[in-house]
Formats: C-alpha cells, sequence, structure tokens
C-alpha cells in the first residue's frame, strides 16, 4: 500500500525540473494550487491539463511511476465526485436511477473538484520527486526566515527536519532487526488472534522507543559537543543557486495565472 | 605542562543521591595520549563530559587552557578546543551525507563557506574519507562514520580529542582503523588525546593510564611503568593482553626458555 504513495519520495535525475532552484519549485507549486481553487471553467482546466503535460514532460518522471503513486489517489478523487454528485441538488436533472436523480450542477461540481485534487496531488507529487528532502528543508528553511523576526523558530525547525529525515533509514533498519529478534524469540507478527498480533506489534515498539529516546540524548549530545547554539551566527556550506531555469519558470507561471484569470466565468 | 586541570571535582546527578565522581585533582598535559580505564559505571563518561563543558561540575572547577568551563562566555572556545567522539557512530551523525556532517562543527562556528570546503578536502583526505564524501550515513560502516565524526571535529582544529569508547561498537577493522587514526593525532598532529576504553590492549599504547574506580582514580601510571604494574592489574581481575600474561606466567613460575618452549611445543 504504502510504497505506492509517491508524495513524499524523491527519484534522484538530471531534469529540468531537478536543477530547478527548491524554492522556485515551491513557490510555484503554492500559486498552482491557489489557483486551482480559482479556476471555475472548462477552458481554464482544458489549459490546466496542457500545463501538467507539459511539466510531465520537464520532469522526466516515468509515466508507470507517476500511474502507480496516483492510483491511491483515485479511489479518494471518485468518492468526492460522488458524494457531491448526489448531494448537490442545482440545475435540470441530467439522468436518474432508482430514486436518485443527478443534477446538472452537482455532476459539474464533482468533476471540477476531482479535477483540482487530482491536479494538486499531481503537482505535488512532481515537486517531492524533483528535490530531495534536503533541499527542500533548505528551501522551507530560507523562505520562512523572515519569519524569525516575528520568533518564528524556521532554523530550528528545518534542523529538526533534517533530522527526522535522516533517521529514517535507522529506524526502519532498526525495525526490521527487532522484528528479526522477536521472531527468533517465537513472536509472530503475521498469524494469531487479533489479540497475539498486538502483543507482538507492543513487542515491536516498546525497544523501538526505548532505542528512540537513548538515542535523542546521544544526539543532544553530539550536537552541542560540536557547538550547536541555535543557529545564531551560522554558516552554511550547502547553497541555494537561482538561475536562469528558475526565473523563466516563475515568468511562465505568473502569465498562466493570469490567462486563468480572464477565463474565470 | 598541563591543558586540562581538575580541581577538587565532585559530580552528583541530581536524580541520584550518591556522587558520580569524588574529589579528582589532576592534570592532563599538553600532546600527551591519555587513557581512562574502568568498570562499569566507575564515572568514565561523566568525568568526559566534564572536559569540555557538556555537564557542569556539582564541586569543583575544570579548566581548559586556563579558562573555567563553568565561564559561559569562554564555553563556545573550549568546546572548539576539546572535541568529542562518543561510542554509538550513528547517534552523532547528524547531518544527511558525510560532507554535510564534516561541516556541522564549523557552521555553528560561523566558519565562512570556501574555509569549510577547504578544511573538509583537507581533514577527510587525512582520514582517508575523501571518496565517500556525498555517502549516506546508512551506507557507511561503523568505521567510515567514526572517522567522519573525527574529521568534522579535527575541521574546527581541536587541541584536545576526547574519545569515550569509540572503538567499542567496530569491529576488529574498524577498531584498527580508529586506534590508528588516534596515534596518528597525537604523534603527527600533536593533539592531546583523552581515550576512555575497557580494553588494557588499547590503553597499553598510549602514553598514561588513569584507572577509575567508583568515581575516583585509583591509579595514574605511565606506560613505560606497565611492568611493575602487572601484579596489580591483574589482582584487580583485569584481563591482560596476552603477551603481558605470558609474561607473567613466566616471571611466576620461573620458567626458562627452554621449558616454555616444551610447555608451548607440547600444546
Ligand atoms: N543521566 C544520568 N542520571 C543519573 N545517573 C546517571 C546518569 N548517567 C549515568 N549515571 C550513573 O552514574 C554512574 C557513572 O556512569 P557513567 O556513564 O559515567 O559510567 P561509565 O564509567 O562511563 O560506564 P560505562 O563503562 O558503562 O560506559 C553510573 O552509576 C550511572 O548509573
Ligand atoms: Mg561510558
Amino acid at each position: 500500500m504504502f510504497e505506492n504513495v509517491i508524495i513524499g519520495q524523491y527519484l534522484p535525475g538530471r531534469s529540468y525540473l531537478h536543477h530547478m532552484d527548491p524554492r522556485a519549485k515551491i513557490a510555484a507549486v503554492v500559486f498552482l494550487i491557489i489557483v486551482i481553487f480559482l479556476v471555475n471553467s472548462w477552458h481554464g482546466y482544458a489549459l490546466f491539463g496542457g500545463a501538467a503535460i507539459a511539466v510531465y514532460f520537464l520532469s522526466g518522471v516515468p509515466f508507470r511511476y507517476i500511474r502507480k503513486g496516483m492510483f491511491p489517489v483515485f479511489i479518494l478523487v471518485i468518492l468526492t465526485f460522488f458524494l457531491h454528485a448526489f448531494f448537490t441538488r442545482d440545475g435540470e436533472v441530467l439522468f436518474s436511477i432508482g430514486m436518485f436523480s443527478f443534477y446538472e450542477e452537482g455532476i459539474r461540481q464533482g468533476l471540477f473538484i476531482s479535477l483540482r485534487l487530482l491536479l494538486l496531488v499531481y503537482f505535488t507529487s512532481l515537486l517531492t520527486l524533483t528535490t530531495s528532502p534536503i533541499d527542500l528543508t533548505d528551501a522551507l528553511e530560507q523562505m520562512f526566515s523572515p519569519l524569525e523576526r516575528f520568533k518564528f523558530p524556521a532554523y530550528d525547525v528545518a534542523m529538526m527536519m533534517s533530522i527526522a529525515i535522516r533517521f529514517i533509514p535507522t529506524l526502519l533498519q532498526e525495525t526490521e532487526k527487532i522484528i528479526k529478534a522477536q521472531t527468533a524469540r517465537g513472536a509472530d507478527f503475521n498469524k494469531g488472534s487479533m489479540r497475539d498480533r498486538m502483543q507482538a506489534f507492543v513487542s515491536l515498539l516498546v525497544p523501538l522507543f526505548v532505542r528512540a529516546f537513548r538515542r535523542a540524548e546521544d544526539l543532544a549530545y553530539a550536537m552541542e559537543a560540536r557547538g550547536y547554539n541555535g543557529g545564531e551566527g551560522r554558516t552554511k556550506l550547502r547553497l541555494l543557486v537561482w538561475g536562469w531555469r528558475d526565473t523563466l519558470c516563475c515568468c511562465l507561471i505568473a502569465v498562466f495565472g493570469v490567462i486563468l484569470l480572464f477565463l474565470r466565468q | 605542562m598541563a591543558i586540562i586541570e581538575l580541581r577538587e571535582l565532585e559530580y552528583q546527578y541530581e536524580e541520584s543521591d550518591e556522587k558520580v565522581l569524588k574529589g579528582l585533582t589532576k592534570d592532563v598535559h599538553r600532546g600527551e595520549w591519555l587513557s581512562i580505564i574502568g568498570a562499569n559505571g566507575s564515572g568514565k563518561s561523566t568525568l568526559s563530559r566534564l572536559f569540555n563543558g557538556l555537564s557542569q561540575p556539582t564541586e569543583g572547577s575544570v579548566h581548559v587552557l586556563g579558562k573555567n568551563t563553568a565561564d559561559d562566555k569562554a564555553l563556545q572556545m573550549i568546546r572548539q578546543e576539546v572535541g568529542m567522539v562518543f561510542q554509538n557512530p550513528e547517534h552523532q551523525f547528524v547531518a544527511p551525507t558525510v560532507r554535510d556532517d564534516i561541516a556541522f562543527g564549523m557552521e555553528n562556528a560561523g566558519v565562512p563557506r570556501e574555509v569549510m570546503l577547504e578544511r573538509i578536502k583537507e581533514v577527510s583526505q587525512w582520514v582517508n574519507i575523501e571518496h565517500i564524501l556525498h555517502m549516506e550515513p546508512h551506507r557507511l560502516s561503523g568505521g567510515q562514520k567514526q572517522r567522519a565524526a573525527i574529521a568534522g571535529i579535527l575541521a574546527l582544529r581541536p587541541q584536545v580529542m576526547v574519545f569515550d569508547e569509540s572503538t567499542s561498537m567496530l569491529d576488529p577493522n574498524g577498531r584498527k582503523e580508529i586506534l590508528e587514526t588516534m596515534s596518528r593525532l597525537c604523534r603527527e598532529s600533536g593533539i592531546t588525546i583523552i581515550s576512555i576504553t575497557h580494553y588494557l590492549e588499547e590503553a597499553f599504547k598510549s602514553d598514561r593510564i588513569w584507572f577509575m574506580k567508583a568515581g575516583r582514580i585509583e591509579k595514574d601510571i605511565t606506560t613505560k611503568n606497565i611492568p611493575d604494574q602487572l601484579e596489580w592489574m591483574e589482582a584487580e581481575g583485569m584481563p591482560l593482553p596476552y603477551k603481558y600474561q605470558l609474561y607473567q606466567e613466566v616471571k611466576k613460575r620461573r620458567i626458562d626458555m627452554r621449558t616454555l618452549r616444551t610447555m608451548v611445543e607440547g600444546e
């Protein structure tokens, strides 16, 4: 199930999108998401569809990857569509099945909302597929750093995020080790009654948590020993470089937004 | 000359009612390789955290390069001068790749980016990890992670490095790598090394050994005097390295070379 979710996964590559500054990509996606909710005409969605296809070619992500990743979202989309189709009762009745009638406005709204959802997930997925988590946190840190004036701890939040990302593989490895150890002692994670399984699950969680706390303490010492003091007077090794691709992308997107606004009904 | 001075040092954890360190007065000399050895719970790690102000003494004082670690203004400087490598290689790797991890300490210290790049190159060559700079921690061996940690500290140009059982979670190869690195740090770069260990074998490679027991430094010997101390070590139940076990046996039983030979061949 989870291996199908592509939001949050990163696929290394050398495409146009991969080479873009993560800040430009985040800004573009946020902009597109806002715009999607303003679009209310078929022309608008057609244009959006065109943009989605263009971005696909710029991303270099294999199609089967996207298809696989969008599949779980489809279930949600179909559900939303039917909710709207059933419960919106405006406009003419298009057709009826038994006691249910489908109205023009209902179908229309259902389709719009579905398209919005699909496009939203699609663009966000492409963002994370073409941007490494490190670049994402770096970009978010920089974009939120003006808020530090208002006591928003942008640097600490970014540090927390990057440490969390850094320790995901460690946690997975550890989980695997503990599962093996517990299995060797007779625990079974796949068979038995609900109660047995819960017990096996708890026997997994407890050592995992104990180790996590132990590690947090060690890590805190290690960071403090290396002079970590919450970001004051800090320099950075990683640089985010704004290039022609980013300026071009921002211009195109602005034009795109203006056209879409004109197409509003 | 003393680089770290402990004076009437006492330490007690807030949660416990017994002192973990009891009245230590000692000097660590500039440029020496000092080992600290002692049973579990004898207070070695607690002591190591006092060397660079990660903890503050309950009583008494610690001076590093003449500066008191209780002085907040000196703390940043002290942390740069006294680097620490911990036991678990996994738990001290902070950043997403080796390169970023080496940079972490320099970033905190506000080292300019160009200088960082130069130093990363220099120290990664020194500990022989320049081919894995781009790698993520989960693809590295324990020894490689420890060397990355050492590189990150070296980049800050410290005068003292403390190793708290930094070899204990490594395989024999990794252990050898780190021991050799420590030796080079001390002999070639003149850095003062304090290494905490459970193995006499490792301690015997250093210049001086503190034997800790229940919060006190029981003995302070230079490794030149090892032969005189072997009996005492045996009496304390410390497992001697083979070479010294043999030496002791031979001495105790007054075995001459010929008997020894027949013994070894008879085995
Ligand atoms: N955070 C803590 N809170 C309370 N007591 C602690 C804490 N850390 C250590 N102690 C206690 O202090 C004593 C010394 O611990 P320390 O970790 O310094 O020993 P050590 O010599 O490093 O042992 P080891 O060889 O196991 O690493 C032990 O009795 C331990 O239980
Ligand atoms: Mg310890």
